[in-house]
This record gives structure tokens, C-alpha cells and sequence, in this order.
């Protein structure tokens, strides 16, 4: 296949949705939360077991488009044995490449192009918002 | 002999046509969102501005005579384009949505008691939902849907049987934005009326693709845009029945809707005035009379044909692609096709799509209720125009090939 103009597909984007990672619902779960992407009508619901301060494990489960499952297949990993600030600090420094400000770390760099997909930043951005919506305490 | 049997001199007069999008020809099937505009139609646009600019109905000199009479000879031209019974039946509005609110606010909510029923199909835009709930909400009264069968028809039977004394109103699309069909709003207009309940006909989708007689349907409202009937957006129109517009109180107050204003009350000025408050969108409808004097010397008899042999080319090709589903698939149909396939998103679909050239629409179109109704967050949605050729039907098949290949 020739390469292909858009390096928003890229083969680290296209591989995560072939094959995603933690795909399913933790039995588990201290936490859940769901986020909406009003232009597609995608929902993406994450799980997350937290002890303390610490996620110990995310999963993500819906059928969405290929940016928004690679990005939850990424911040899925991402976030194994990460402290629960990392969602707020990770989304951050996406939107601020979003305006070409910063450079995201490891693979998130792979949506750098979506800088010039502005109705597709969206799709990057849902599993942040399912993580945030699931951390957020409930009444 | 018709102007469409060249097709190349008809593509050279859109000027968008001819653009390269990443490097490859555009292949323009959004047309059901918005359709692209003819050198007449811009040219009418940009003459307004570099030669009449002033406003309409107020000024005495010359510009503003000339401002006016173009203004208002746009209005003549739509109401015989759509057969409208007389011209003061046509009042410009910024477009279908204005149009339905218009009707909303004006006609339908000042009656409105609780238990009353207003009746729209499933498979209705937003625009004819939504302004609805708003009154019902204020009111008590409800929006019932009307049911549609699994091809993407109107089950006519069951919208009938669902008018009873409580029914207000029946409003339905002419042509489905989301489906492509085309719905036989005649006999739905029929029924109503022989059960005294005023009808909306949706005609936002029908103009651009075949003549519309208006006068002929007999509906009480019909309701259309300008931008996908090839005029600037900000422009459409209400066909309203005379003796509706008469009774029906502003929706809006301000200049040009009134006849004489003081403290103590104020006066109306006639239908249409009476429902253009302000100074109108004059290049625009300006623009809409040169897209419908367009498109009579093309003619729409000869339109509707070629588009015809479109629909039927691009129905054979969409079956021949493998995990392909078409979401409607009504025998009475319009060159507008919805679609998902396995495996691929249709956001990534679009997106690709567009590196191979190729403007289509993906999402949910307006229509939350008709995908919930099919079971799909959201389609894929080409939708062709009399300007389109079989060649791009088939560089757009190569390309779903391409891009599906990539996702897999
Ligand atoms: C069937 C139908 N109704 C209403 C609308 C709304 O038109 P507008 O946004 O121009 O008011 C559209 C277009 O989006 C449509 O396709």
C-alpha cells in the first residue's frame, strides 16, 4: 500500500485500533465514567480501580471511531500505576498540542496532526473525558 | 436537447468544481448539506454589492429603487418556481429552521392547549422536531412521532390512523436528508386536511432535485432553505396560505414589518412584510432569484432525470461493495445515500475520504431519532447533484476501496 497523505492515520494510530489494549470492563472497578461525542453520537464508558491516589488499572469499553480507540487504547496504558492527576495533565498537554504549544509524551504524539483536524479533536480528547468524568466524586 | 448534455460547460459555470482537494479532483457529494453555487448566482451576489448596494423599501433613490425591485423580483421568481398560489404567500426567512419556528411561534403555539398533539415523522431533521417540543413543552401539548417501516418509508397507514380531533398539526419532510426518501406527502397532506388538520411539508430536500407545485399539494405551510438550493445560505422561504398569514401575529417586531407605530398601538403592515422585521439578507435573495432563474433554463424535468441515472448508478455500485449497508432503502428515492460498513467508522471513513478528494458527509445528520430508529450512531452520506458524473462515481467506489484497506 503507498503511503498515505495523512499521517493522522499513522501505522502507531492504525495499530492501536486494530488491537486495542484493555478493551472491556473491569469487574473490579472503583470507578466509572461515560463521555459523549455530540457530532458522532459515540460513547465511550471507562473503568478504573483506584487504591488511594493510584489507578491500578483502566479499561475502556464502546465502539467508536479509530482516533478515539486508539487514544483510550494509549491512555488506557497510560495511566497503569499512574497517580489520578495524570488524566488532567495529560489532557492539558493534548489540547496545547492541539494548538501546536507542546508536543504530547510517547504515542499520544501520534495525534500531533490534529492540529489541522479541528472537528476531529473531538475524538482524541473522549477517553480523557470518560477518565475525568469517572474520577469525579459522585453525589 | 437539454443544457445538462454537456455536462463539462454545466461544471465550469461552479467554479468549486474544479479545485483540488490534497491533490486530487474534488469529488463533491455533500450536497444535502449545502450545494455549491453557479457563476450566476455569485455574479448576482457580488453585482448587488458593486453596483445597487442599498437597503430595500426605505430608500427613494435610484440604488434603493434598484435594491428593492431586484429584492422583490427574488420573490417573484421563487413563488413560481414552486408554484406558489400568489406572491404574497412567499415571506423569506434565513432558512428552513427560521421557517419551522415561524410557523411554531406564530401560527400553531398562540392555540395550543394541553393534550393537543402535534404528528411528525420519524424521520424528520431536527429543524422539524425540535421547535415543536419547544411550544409542546410551554403548552402540554406532545410531539408524537409517526412511524416509519425498515426500508425508510413512511408507513402511511399507521401516520394516518394516528390523526384523531386532538392533532394540531402534521408536519413531514418532502425528501429525507438522512435516507434519501422521497415520501408521498400528497396523501399525507389529503388526510390531514380532510380531518380539518393543518399540514408543514419540509421541502428543503425536495427543491434542488425535481419541480415542486406547491399550490398543487394544497398544504397549509411548506418550508425551504436557499444554500442547498444552490443561493447563499442565510436565505429560504415559508409558503404559507394566505388566510394563515392574515390570522397569524409577528413573529418578530422591528422596521418594514409595520404599517404605522405610536405608543398608544401599532399597526401591521401586510403578509409578507408583516414576517420580515429589519433589514433583510438582500445580496442573499438576490442570489436565490439568480439560482432559480438558473435553474428554469436548465430546466428541472431534465435535472431530475440526469439525477435519475446518478441515483441508479451510484445504487448498483454502493451494492457491489462488500459489508456495505445502505440505511434506507426506499423504492422512491432521491440520489442521497446513507451508509455504514463493518469495520470502519464512519468519521475515519470521511476523513479519508477527504485525502482521496472526496467531500461526503458522516455523522447523524440531524436526525437522532431516524438512527436511533436503524440502531446506528451515525452514517456515512453521499449525496449527489445533477453537476456529479458516473466518473465520480466510480473514483468515489476506488476510494472507499482505498480507505477501507487502510483501516483494516
Ligand atoms: C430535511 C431538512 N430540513 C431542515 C434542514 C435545516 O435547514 P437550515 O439549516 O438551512 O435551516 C435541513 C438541512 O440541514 C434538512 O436537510
Amino acid at each position: 500500500m503507498s503511503a498515505h497523505p495523512s499521517t493522522l492515520y499513522s501505522e502507531t494510530v492504525l495499530a492501536h485500533n486494530r488491537a486495542p489494549r484493555h478493551c472491556g470492563c473491569l469487574a473490579d472497578a472503583t470507578h466509572r465514567g461515560v463521555a459523549e461525542n455530540a457530532l458522532c453520537g459515540d460513547q465511550l464508558a471507562l473503568t478504573l480501580r483506584l487504591r488511594g491516589d493510584l489507578i491500578e488499572a483502566a479499561m475502556f469499553d464502546g465502539e467508536s471511531c479509530a482516533i478515539t480507540t486508539a487514544c483510550a487504547s494509549m491512555l488506557t496504558a497510560a495511566l497503569h500505576g499512574a497517580p489520578r492527576a495524570r488524566v488532567g495533565e495529560l489532557r492539558m498537554v493534548m489540547t496545547a498540542m492541539f494548538r501546536g504549544d507542546a508536543t504530547a509524551p510517547g504515542e499520544f504524539a501520534a495525534f500531533a496532526e490534529l492540529r489541522h483536524h479541528p472537528a476531529r479533536q473531538r475524538c482524541a480528547l473522549l477517553p480523557f473525558d470518560a477518565a475525568l468524568s469517572a474520577l469525579q466524586p459522585k453525589e | 436537447m437539454s443544457r445538462l448534455d454537456d455536462i463539462a460547460a454545466i461544471r465550469a459555470e461552479f467554479p468549486q468544481l474544479s479545485r483540488l482537494i490534497h491533490g486530487k479532483p474534488l469529488v463533491y457529494f455533500d450536497n444535502a448539506n449545502t450545494a455549491q453555487k453557479p457563476r450566476a448566482v455569485i455574479d448576482a451576489v457580488s453585482g448587488y454589492f458593486t453596483e445597487h448596494n442599498a437597503n430595500v423599501a426605505r430608500a427613494v433613490h435610484t440604488l434603493g429603487e434598484e435594491a428593492t425591485s431586484l429584492y422583490e423580483a427574488a420573490r417573484d421568481k421563487l413563488a413560481r418556481f414552486v408554484g406558489a398560489r400568489s406572491r404574497e404567500e412567499v415571506v423569506f426567512t434565513r432558512g428552513t429552521t427560521e421557517s419551522v419556528n415561524l410557523v411554531a411561534y406564530s401560527f400553531l403555539r398562540p392555540t395550543l392547549k394541553p393534550g393537543d398533539e402535534i404528528l411528525v415523522s420519524r424521520m424528520e431533521h431536527h429543524a422539524n422536531i425540535v421547535p415543536w417540543q419547544l411550544i409542546a413543552a410551554e403548552t402540554g401539548a406532545r410531539v408524537v412521532p409517526a412511524p416509519i417501516t425498515d426500508t425508510g418509508e413512511l408507513d402511511v397507514e399507521g401516520t394516518v390512523a394516528l390523526m384523531n380531533e386532538r392533532t394540531q398539526l402534521v408536519g413531514l419532510v418532502h425528501v429525507s436528508n438522512a435516507l434519501g426518501t422521497i415520501n408521498p406527502v400528497a396523501t399525507i397532506i389529503a388526510a390531514a386536511k380532510a380531518r380539518g388538520i393543518p399540514s408543514l411539508i419540509d421541502g428543503s430536500q425536495a427543491v434542488p432535485h425535481f419541480k415542486v407545485d406547491v399550490a398543487a399539494l394544497d398544504c397549509d405551510f411548506y418550508v425551504l432553505t436557499g444554500h442547498k438550493l444552490f443561493a447563499p445560505t442565510g436565505t429560504g422561504a415559508l409558503i404559507a396560505k394566505r388566510e394563515h398569514l392574515d390570522a397569524m401575529p409577528p413573529f418578530m417586531g422591528g422596521g418594514e414589518m409595520i404599517r404605522r407605530v405610536s405608543f398608544e398601538g401599532t399597526t401591521f403592515n401586510d403578509p409578507p412584510h408583516k414576517f420580515e422585521p429589519g433589514t433583510p439578507n438582500i445580496a442573499g435573495f438576490i442570489g436565490l432569484g439568480a439560482a432559480v432563474d438558473w435553474l428554469e433554463a436548465v430546466g428541472m424535468d431534465a435535472i431530475a432525470a440526469r439525477e435519475a441515472r446518478l441515483r441508479d448508478t451510484m445504487r448498483a455500485a454502493l451494492g457491489e461493495v462488500d459489508g456495505l449497508r445502505l440505511i434506507g432503502t426506499a423504492r422512491e428515492r432521491a440520489a442521497v445515500f446513507s451508509f455504514v460498513v463493518e469495520g470502519a467508522h464512519a468519521h475515519d471513513l470521511a476523513t479519508l475520504l477527504d485525502h482521496e478528494g472526496v467531500a461526503v458527509r458522516s455523522g447523524h445528520h440531524c436526525t437522532h431519532p431516524t438512527m436511533q430508529f436503524f440502531g446506528v450512531p451515525a452514517t456515512v452520506r453521499a449525496s449527489l447533484s445533477f453537476y456529479n458524473t458516473e466518473d465520480e462515481i466510480a473514483a468515489f467506489v476506488a476510494a472507499l476501496a482505498k480507505v477501507r484497506r487502510m483501516l483494516a
